[in-house]
């Protein structure tokens, strides 16, 4: 019914000239449009997750700035792997918590959390602890493990990547905040906002089979999140994207929270020791214009707990 | 004798063991590890004699209370708590309710003893020269299971799922999608054709299924030869009016003599029920004096009473059954001829690597990968020991949550028709499941505590460079890399910055995930080989990292 209502709306927005607003997915960019004083990136560290969103959505203008009263919210956490927190293959589960409640106060009416998992789903939302998390906190898991669920849409800039299976609650969403975890990854060297997307879509395996960075980069192009918070306070530093066990952890204590997912993965990169152009779908996506990985010529608050 | 209670119970009673067995097969995740599991699976004879051979354990000793059970009062096992005989009654039911009211529902049958007896001999001698071909395709856990998990369970996920579309469109998610991976399409052949088979059985001839082919039924018919009561007809009350003999399901009681052959009698009590007279039910024997034997000559000024009634009762003259049998049978030789051609057909859809595979990679692959040996479930130990104690039952099939664990073609060989193996094509194995071992009824794939699942080397991962997407196309994937549990499957430096996989054999359990993760195609750039007695792979070792704590952000 949703499905259907959106297509509608779609179509008849094309009618009447309000289908830019409706259909163009760069409308998620325009709703997180800076305002002034407030920075491109904050780096938050040395704190608890909650403790380190709590100051770094603050210094970032309040969730108020993202989520309106009444909102569909999408809160896309990495739920990739049945493995415990503290392996920290998966997201915080503290900070999705907190995330989901910072976006009802702000007066949601619904925030949903979802991921297209590697492992099998039912076991990756349990052990994460994610799927507690969004039940203590009010909000409401979705499946992301049937095709569906997913829609072919369309990637007008992408150059690999022309189209792809979509969730449909990104489609539908007013509000989408992606909550990647940092970690090393063995194929793409890192994991951070780009590739945390990439469980939004059905098929992952296209992707490894076509060349990899671009289709990520490809897909920053299309898809860009009100807001992404980077969750580092445990980083897997080897051995990712699953890891082995908790001796490839190193306990950060940090979060990087920004409108922009390639500096998001920028900062990321250099939080986690690269240079952000040796991850090529970084490098990839810069040069495609899906976003400013430049950090030196960028506002950065930095905050220390 | 009022005995009209017994079909009673014998109804709820089979009624909750088919729902919860069949819910077990459709719907692990449900019920699987509830008591209701335990209760169902626990008086399975066949599994459980196996398991008992395995582990000596007290869970494992429902054969024995099956036996007692039969030494006691027959075979109500058959009609009770055998969920492929619940499924003939209620077939039977159903039959009869679309069909035209008639008076004779059931005729007298001869005992086929040659031929139970002899596939009873040929399941016992196949399995122990090693080979449970027999077993597997007979035994009436192994078909029910194979009916309920190939069969069932996939409408049944799609009713769930569909369910789930219905919710979804009223915007609300829940219950969420279940999987169900498919497995080669030949294997689905014979639970199809041995249902066909055994509702047109049902149909036709009531229970002769269980009188006929299945050996726990000739085995449980012997035993309760001695059992202590015995359904009997006592000359006192019975009036020949022949209801017990058209209502029984298994043609095992004869008017003329009024015998009835309890080595066939499947105890569904409808027999009891249906006898007006109370004549017939259960009674421990008596004393030849107060009842003696019936007269074997009568007097030559008309026939035997019980003769007025043979006819209604179905019972046809000797010399016409004989004449009958002797004649050929053109049906019959185009059955056995079908069943060759199939066969030859079956054999033909054995998946081969590649076949029928569309690449989405830009370089099609071409090193076609060539298995040694098939992957068995971990647990499974030694093929042999494994092949000679699974009887194809697929529960394990069914509550794998991966879909990994798929019904086997020819991978084993003949004699492990239909057992499960390690199919990487439709999923893999989990680091942290070990739940086939816990399921298994027969205890052919051990059950191991987890630690010890997470070093048992099922066998080991093979990197095909020729066929890799970094090689092929020089860009970057690493999906099995990512998949690997354990590293031993990690990415090294290849060239331009790129890294390509690289297997550490000692790190490898055989988990498949690399296998399953590989984009490259028609033919994958990394597949897992069995090995024909599984391993100790070795605990990955992760050294300490060296954390350096920066006081500054680096940017």
């Amino acid at each position: 019914m949703q499905r259907r209502s959106f297509l509608k709306a779609v179509s008849v927005g094309m009618w009447t000239g309000t289908g830019f607003v409706l259909g163009d997915p760069a409308r998620f960019a325009l709703a997180a449009e800076p305002a002034a004083g407030i920075p491109d990136l904050v780096a938050v560290k040395n704190g608890e997750p909650e403790a380190l969103f709590d100051r770094g959505i603050e210094a970032l203008g309040g969730m108020g700035r993202f989520v309106k009263k009444g909102q569909k919210v999408v809160v896309k956490p990495n739920i990739g792997w049945n493995v415990s927190p503290e392996r920290a293959a998966n997201t915080n589960p503290r900070l999705v918590r907190r995330i989901v409640e910072h976006c009802l106060q702000a007066g949601a009416k619904e925030v949903y959390v979802f991921d297209h998992t590697c492992d099998a789903w039912r076991d990756s939302y349990r052990t994460s602890g994610i799927e507690q998390a969004v039940k203590d906190a009010g909000g409401k898991l979705a499946p992301g493990n049937s095709e569906g669920y997913f829609q072919t849409v369309a990637i007008p800039r992408g150059r690999r990547l022309r189209e792809v299976k979509e969730h449909e609650l990104i489609l539908q969403a007013d509000v989408l905040i992606n909550v990647p975890v940092l970690k090393s990854h063995g194929g793409a060297r890192l994991t951070v906002a780009m590739k945390n997307l990439m469980g939004v879509v059905w098929d992952r395996s296209e992707w490894h089979a076509n060349d990899l960075h671009q289709c990520i980069a490809d897909f920053a192009t299309y898809r860009k999140p009100d807001l992404n918070v980077v969750d580092a306070y445990n980083v897997l530093l080897r051995h990712g994207p699953r890891g082995v066990s908790t001796a490839d952890v190193a306990n950060l204590r940090s979060q990087l929270l920004s409108t922009d997912l390639v500096t998001a993965d920028a900062a990321a990169a250099k939080l986690f020791g690269l240079e952000p152009d040796a991850v090529d779908y970084i490098r990839i996506a810069g040069e495609m214009g899906a976003g400013r990985k430049d950090l030196e010529n960028l506002a950065i608050r930095r905050i220390v707990l | 004798m009022k005995q009209p209670w017994l079909k009673k119970i014998r109804v709820v009673v089979a009624l909750a063991f088919l729902a919860s067995t069949t819910l077990l097969f459709v719907d692990f995740e449900r019920i699987g590890e509830t008591p209701a599991a335990t209760v169902a699976l626990y008086p399975q004879f066949v599994p459980s004699l196996l398991k008992f051979t395995q582990t000596f354990a007290w869970a494992a000793t429902g054969f024995l209370a099956v036996l007692v059970l039969t030494l006691l009062f027959g075979r109500v096992y058959c009609s009770m708590i055998r969920p492929l005989g619940i499924l003939q009654d209620i077939v039977i039911h159903i039959a009869d309710k679309l069909r035209k009211p008639r008076k004779v529902k059931f005729r007298y049958q001869k005992p086929h003893d040659a031929i139970r007896y002899g596939v009873l001999a040929l399941t016992v001698g196949l399995f122990l020269s090693g080979s449970m071909l027999a077993l597997s395709l007979l035994d009436p856990l192994s078909n029910f299971g194979r009916i309920a998990g190939d069969l069932l369970r996939p409408l049944y996920v799609v009713a769930h799922n569909g369910l789930g579309q219905l919710m979804e469109s009223l915007g609300i998610y829940g219950p969420f999608p279940l999987q169900w991976k498919a497995p080669s399409p030949a294997t689905l052949a014979f639970p199809a054709l041995f249902l066909a088979g055994l509702v047109w059985l049902s149909v036709a001839k009531g229970r002769l299924f269980c009188n006929l082919l299945c050996p726990v039924g000739a085995l449980l018919g012997l035993v309760s030869r001695f059992a202590l009561f015995k359904i009997r007809i006592p000359e006192d009350a019975c009036i020949l009016c022949a209801q017990c003999s058209i209502h029984c399901k298994a043609g095992c009681i004869r008017l003329k003599t009024k015998e009835v052959d309890f080595s066939r009698c499947v105890a569904c009590f409808n027999c009891i029920t249906v006898c007006e007279a109370h004549g017939i039910g259960y009674a421990r024997p008596r004393p030849v004096k107060f009842y003696p034997a019936p007269p074997v000559s009568l007097p030559s000024n008309g026939p035997h009473p019980s003769h007025r009634f043979s006819s209604l009762a179905g019972e046809k003259p000797d010399d016409a059954r004989e004449a009958e049998s002797r004649a050929p049978n053109p049906a019959r030789r185009t059955l056995l001829r079908g069943s060759a051609l199939l066969l030859v057909w079956l054999v033909g859809l054995v998946p081969r690597d590649g076949v029928g595979i569309k690449p989405r990679n830009r370089v099609p692959t071409t090193v076609i990968n060539r298995k040694v040996w098939p992957v068995a479930p971990p647990g499974a130990g030694d093929l042999a020991r494994f092949n000679d104690l699974c009887i194809a039952c697929h529960l394990c099939v069914s509550a794998c949550p991966y879909g990994v664990l798929q019904p086997a073609m020819l991978e084993y060989g003949l004699s492990g028709l239909l057992q499960p193996y390690m199919d990487y094509t439709t999923g893999y194995c989990s680091y942290e499941c070990n739940r086939c071992g816990q399921v298994c009824p027969t205890g052919a794939i051990r059950a191991l505590d987890l630690a010890a699942k997470q070093i048992a080397q099922l066998g080991v991962a093979r990197f095909v460079r020729d066929n890799c997407i970094v090689y092929t196309d020089h860009t970057a994937c690493g999906a099995c890399d990512e998949y690997c549990p354990t590293k031993a499957v990690h990415m090294v430096p290849y060239r331009d910055g790129l890294t390509i996989p690289e297997v550490r054999e000692n790190l490898c359990v055989g988990c498949g995930a690399c296998e399953n993760a590989c984009p490259a195609r028609p033919h994958r750039a990394i597949y897992v080989d069995g090995y024909p007695v599984q391993k100790l792979a070795e605990r990955p070792i992760s050294k300490p990292l060296e954390q350096e704590v920066k006081g500054e952000f680096p940017f």
